[in-house]
């Protein structure tokens, strides 16, 4: 716990801890830290950072993330079905075969879309193949990847190899995009990184003016 | 009342006082507890403001002192909140 206070005391300004941290850190051996005083020290960092760099970067950080929001809250849902399969080739001149096969099967079924995702794992005679199929509509996405997974099936078994489903596709319950938490927190640091570059720039233009 | 700056002005117009000191003491008068945060951020405050001062200590714990300008301002306040209680107890004994 004393610990995470001497972190936290790093989050206070450096003109802040250059005058008090001594003190202050004299004060936390004093008491007997809790969870609470952890958190009341964490926000009387924030503040004083808020009064030191002034409200230009907190600003520009709520600019971000109302902007992320805007972002997020326009992009369309998508939503991924998934099915794993395992391939076994006869011998290791099936192998190539085998993906010759995937690519196929993939082609046909498929069509012109091409928001699948195919990837090998494993030796060449043995390969597991995890297959994604994303689709603004969860019951379509679901629907192609069945399809592909049962045409990957059926065109390995025509070729002698077997194709073993692990893990059938499911009916997505919630979309992969947009990812609001994610956006909405890197539009408050994109914001934020801005507001210190705009502070820096200001404070710059105004010092020779205050030395003078 | 919670104002940490008036508290910690009232603590320490009973004389010099380093922060475990005021915590403790703004404890047992007001029975409010200031975190190590709220503390250190009100001392910032009132001593940019020119009403504590910091007077030399034996340690590391640094003790403060009401100025003349923190005494002035402790009394204004006080007096303020003075005659809101006055008036909020009267009317409570006409209701």
């Amino acid at each position: 716990m004393k610990r995470l206070f001497r972190l936290a005391v790093l989050l206070y300004p450096s003109w802040w801890r250059q005058r008090y941290a001594s003190e202050f850190e004299a004060l936390l051996e004093d008491v007997t830290p809790g969870w609470y005083d952890l958190f009341d020290v964490i926000t009387g960092a924030l503040a004083m950072q808020i009064k030191t760099l002034g409200m230009i970067p907190v600003v520009c950080a709520l600019a971000g993330a109302i902007a992320g929001a805007i972002v997020t809250l326009r992009t369309p849902e998508v939503f991924a079905s998934s099915a794993t399969i395992r391939l076994k080739a006869r011998d290791i001149a099936d192998a190539e075969e085998l993906r010759v096969s995937v690519d196929k099967a993939l082609r046909s079924a498929n069509g012109a879309r091409e928001a699948t995702l195919v990837t090998f794992r494993g030796d060449s005679a043995r390969s597991t193949l995890r297959l994604t199929y994303l689709d603004r509509d969860p019951a379509q996405a679901q629907r192609v990847a069945e399809k592909l997974t049962a045409a990957i099936a059926t065109e390995n078994s025509a070729r002698g190899a077997s194709a073993e489903v692990i893990d059938a596709p499911g009916l997505p319950t919630s979309p992969i995009q947009p990812e609001y938490s994610g956006t909405v927190a890197s539009g408050s640091g994109v914001g934020l990184v801005a507001g210190g570059v705009v502070f820096l720039f200001l404070r710059s233009r105004r010092r020779p003016a205050d030395a003078g | 009342m919670s104002d940490p700056a008036l508290l910690i002005l009232a603590s320490l117009a009973e004389g010099d006082k380093h922060g475990y000191a005021m915590m403790a003491d703004i404890q047992s008068f007001a029975r409010v507890e200031l975190g190590p945060g709220t503390l250190y951020g009100a001392i910032t405050r009132l001593e940019q403001r020119g009403f504590i001062r910091p007077v030399a200590g034996d340690d590391r714990r640094q003790p403060y002192r009401l100025t003349a300008a923190g005494r002035r301002y402790l009394e204004d306040e006080l007096a303020g909140l003075e005659s809101v209680v006055r008036a909020g107890l009267s009317r409570l004994r006409q209701a």
